[in-house]
């Protein structure tokens, strides 16, 4: 395998080759760092310009901006409260409150070294286990599914803030808005109320821009003529290094978060998102200072960004090895590599080998570009901290609201962004964490098909689902999970006490 | 400044009171309950609306442990509508006011007029005075979102 590799080396270090990788790969920054653009549009963009092109250049070129969008989305999650992508989302809830304490440069820099790692670790699990991984995700049926979203969902008393009851009620708007559309099983509309533009569900970016990003914009509204209370940017101020020791500190996270990444990136039709939060979630378990979490702890940006760049080499996985896409940018990418003769599936590995071992170290040279990118940029990028509220709120606000349209090309959207941004606010005022609703609107969906499918599976029986050792084990983490939160917010609240 | 307590007794009853409407009006009302075999799609619905209900009364409960009793006495109620400043909430209507502006400028006259009115707008209403900059900002952004949206992603906008 080894030399394989290196071959790949060979064949993908040629001057055109590297020219299309870094173009893809800063397209994806940027593309990730525009609220409502996500890595799959600008895949799936750019997917036509592939047709004339040979195969190394066009698969890497579209892989360059599936990781580079993926890293970018932290940008604005940390500059701005907006996460460009879904996946960035868990970046925001630490590295918006780092920037607020004046170290946007430092969680900026600590979330490429994370992706960075997430990325190189994802590529390293799919060069070394990606047959024998994907073998154990096939065996995913509704039971092991149910049981792993539930994992996911768990995640929502781990992120629920000070008070459990409003993160689980944030929880159960989120489930209840992800039952609007039609019905997973049926086919039947639900809560669409005769909507034609309800009938396909409301879409995640807009909902997540007018949660995050609008809410914040009104929330600052709030102070303006306000005596003593000024309407500003928070200003970079003292040292934005990341130490080598502090870097070693946060190793150990990054590592568990690679790992939580390409595990859950692994499975089909969970996402990056959710595994930014279940790592994010693991990584609050596990700290010594919990409480630190959500008011700017740099550890939830490093578990988050590593997991979200982690599941991007994962979701290849099943792709190239099983032909199942697990998601709907490795769904794009399967017809790149339709269009380039090639048939994801067992067979790819052995009639195009050397090709396969080619893309895979331009996986690996993506990362490494997305660093030097990401490094270098951050002193542009925290610029961003310099420009005056005032017209950088008019200018967001606009931007949101396109990004949203063009989604898919519909009013619709605006209107979801404005009434969502509204609700984020009043969650504000209310404390309402917003995070938990995000987290189960993604999951809901997955959440209700798969535990109506086991029903069926088990004719009415739950209980049968202990028959599956992989539901079990998921089930038992479940159950560890739950013990270990409820155990920190007792700590802490004795702590609050004392 | 609204006593924690009263708030969490009046957002328990408010979601307390939508769960209820949403478990005997709205779910029966807009989802269908019959199926061949399995779950109806109703069950998801209104288990999330029970638990929904669940969660808002333990809110009413804790609101009023942690001191919120008064909250439905008349003259507390007074006293905390005197003490708000409702300058924030006043910011707050206008820039929302402003967004619903935008929607409608989008709907009915148009990206590339409705875009640099709105962005000049907010510029104001977030009190920024220096009007040479925010037209041309106004027209910068205009230009540059078409640039990127309608020309580069083809997205048609409105």
């Amino acid at each position: 395998m080894f030399h394989m590799i290196i071959n790949g080396f060979v064949d993908i270090l040629t001057v055109v080759n590297l020219l299309w990788i870094v173009f893809g790969t800063l397209l994806g920054i940027i593309i990730g760092a525009i609220p409502g653009l996500t890595a799959t549009m600008g895949v799936a963009l750019l997917l036509p310009l592939t047709f004339g092109m040979d195969t190394l250049p066009a698969i890497s070129m579209l892989l360059g901006i599936y990781c580079g969008g993926m890293y970018g989305g932290s940008i604005t999650a940390i500059l701005i409260n907006t996460p460009g992508t879904p996946a960035a989302a868990a970046t925001s809830l630490d590295g918006y409150p780092l920037a607020k304490k004046g170290q946007a440069g430092k969680a900026l820099k600590m979330a490429i070294f994370s992706s960075t790692v997430g990325g190189l670790f994802s590529a390293l699990m799919l060069i070394l286990i990606a047959p024998q991984l994907a073998k154990l995700a096939l065996k995913f049926g509704p039971p092991e599914y149910f049981a792993l979203v539930l994992l996911g969902l768990t995640v929502i008393a781990g992120i629920s803030g000070k008070s459990l009851t409003k993160g689980l009620i944030a929880g159960s708007l989120g489930l209840l808005m992800s039952c609007i559309g039609l019905d997973p099983m049926l086919g039947m509309p639900r809560l669409t109320f005769g909507n034609i533009y309800l009938s396909s569900g409301l879409s995640t970016v807009p909902v997540l821009i007018g949660l995050f990003a609008i809410a914040e914009i009104l929330e600052n509204s709030e102070k303006i003529g306000v005596q003593g209370k000024k309407l500003t940017l928070h200003k970079i101020s003292g040292d934005q290094r990341v130490s080598f020791k502090e870097f070693k500190s946060h190793f150990l996270t990054m590592i568990k978060g690679s790992l939580i990444g390409t595990y859950i990136g692994i499975i089909p039709g969970i996402g990056s998102g959710v595994s930014a939060f279940v790592s994010y979630n693991e990584a609050k378990r596990s700290s010594k200072h919990p409480e630190n979490f959500g008011k700017g702890e740099m550890a939830g940006v490093v578990a988050s960004e590593s997991a979200n760049n982690g599941a991007t080499g994962a979701t290849l996985i099943p792709l190239l090895t099983l032909g199942i896409p697990g998601d709907v940018v490795t769904a794009v990418l399967l017809g790149a590599f339709m269009i380039q003769g090639l048939t994801p599936g067992p067979l790819l590995f052995r009639d195009h080998g050397s090709t396969i071992f080619a893309i895979f170290a331009g996986f690996i040279l993506i990362n490494i570009v997305m660093f030097i990118f990401g490094l270098t940029g951050v002193k542009y990028f925290a610029l961003v901290n310099n420009l005056p509220a005032e017209l950088l709120y008019s200018v967001i606000f606009v931007m949101c609201a396109v990004g949203a349209f063009a989604v898919d090309n519909s009013l619709f959207n605006v209107l979801v962004v404005l009434i969502f941004g509204l609700a984020g606010y009043l969650f504000r005022k209310l404390e309402i964490p917003g995070g938990p609703f995000l987290i189960a609107f993604l999951l809901g969906p997955l959440f209700e098909s798969n535990m109506r499918r086991t029903v069926i599976l088990y004719d009415g029986n739950m209980l049968q689902i202990v028959k599956s050792p992989i539901a079990m084990f998921f089930l038992i983490l479940c159950a560890i999970s739950l013990f270990f939160i409820i155990r920190n917010n007792s700590q802490l609240k004795k702590i609050e006490r004392n | 400044m609204m006593k924690k307590g009263f708030k969490d007794i009046y957002t328990g009853l408010v979601l307390f009171a939508a769960s209820l409407l949403m478990f005997f009006y709205v779910i029966p009302h807009h989802i269908k309950a019959y199926t061949v075999y399995g779950l109806p799609p109703s069950f998801f619905p209104k288990v999330i609306t029970v638990a929904l209900g669940v969660f808002s009364f333990i809110l009413i409960i804790s609101g009023l442990r942690q001191g919120g009793k008064e909250a439905f006495s008349l003259e507390a109620i007074k006293e905390h509508f005197r003490s708000i400043d409702g300058r924030p909430a006043r910011n707050v209507l206008m820039i929302f006011g402003i967004a619903i502006l935008y929607y409608i400028g989008l709907a009915t006259i148009g990206f590339i007029i409705s875009t640099p009115i709105i962005i000049f707008l907010l510029g104001i209403a977030f009190r920024w005075k220096r009007y040479v900059i925010l037209i041309l900002i106004s027209g910068l952004t205009t230009t540059v979102l078409y640039l990127i949206f309608g020309v580069v992603l083809g997205s048609p906008l409105p």
